[in-house]
């Protein structure tokens, strides 16, 4: 698994244990978080999917940016 | 959009990741549609991986863990539900051709954290009047 950016568990629950009553503190964590998910899911997509290694996905990731 | 001053950074954060997400797993895909599969695909994952720190997983409680507001409305129809949200986070501010869905991460988050298929049936960046999620 290409841990380019990997969370801990005990950092999503911190950030997601008060449910439905989050606070916006943190909640702008939490949607921090879910940035970084669909970063690190998208990261293990390009892996699985497409066998690409943790250089090929910097570069991929660098030509979509810089248009 | 209305967001407190706080929220201005977020949002926008996530917005513009799935909006360079989108773009790269499309292009990698070979096309919008695989793209908008494979988005689905890592948002169900998504999902998953946040499903056990949800404390309320019917569809207004995850959208209220998410987004910490309600959505706009659901609705039970049948043995699903339709949710519909007025200020979508994602496609605020998208034009895409009428009757097209953009909303295709977010389909995933929700079908992996409520265990169930979801599906996005209308989008405001198609021209709908607000983003509806069909959940099976």
């Amino acid at each position: 698994m290409p841990v380019l950016h990997s969370l801990k568990k005990s950092v999503i629950r911190g950030l997601l244990k008060a449910g439905s009553k989050v606070k916006f503190a943190r909640g702008k964590k939490l949607l921090g978080g879910l940035v970084n998910l669909m970063l690190d899911e998208t990261f293990n997509w390009m892996e699985h999917a497409l066998g690409m290694n943790a250089l090929e996905m910097m570069v991929a990731l660098h030509q979509v940016g810089s248009r | 959009m209305s967001l407190r001053t706080d929220k201005r950074m977020a949002i926008p954060c996530l917005y513009y990741t799935h909006y360079t997400v989108l773009a790269l797993v499309s292009e990698l895909s070979g096309s919008l549609e695989e793209g908008c599969k494979a988005i689905f695909e890592i948002g169900r994952k998504v999902g998953e991986r946040l499903r056990p720190f949800i404390k309320d997983l019917s569809p207004e409680g995850v959208w209220e863990a998410l987004f910490f507001r309600s959505p706009t409305r659901v609705v039970r129809k049948g043995e699903g539900w339709l949710l519909e949200d007025m200020e979508c986070p994602l496609c605020e501010g998208m034009e895409l051709e009428e009757g097209s869905t953009y909303c295709h991460f977010l389909a995933g988050v929700l079908a992996g954290a409520l265990g169930r298929e979801v599906e996005e049936v209308e989008c405001k960046a198609g021209g709908g009047k607000a983003c509806r999620f069909f959940i099976h």
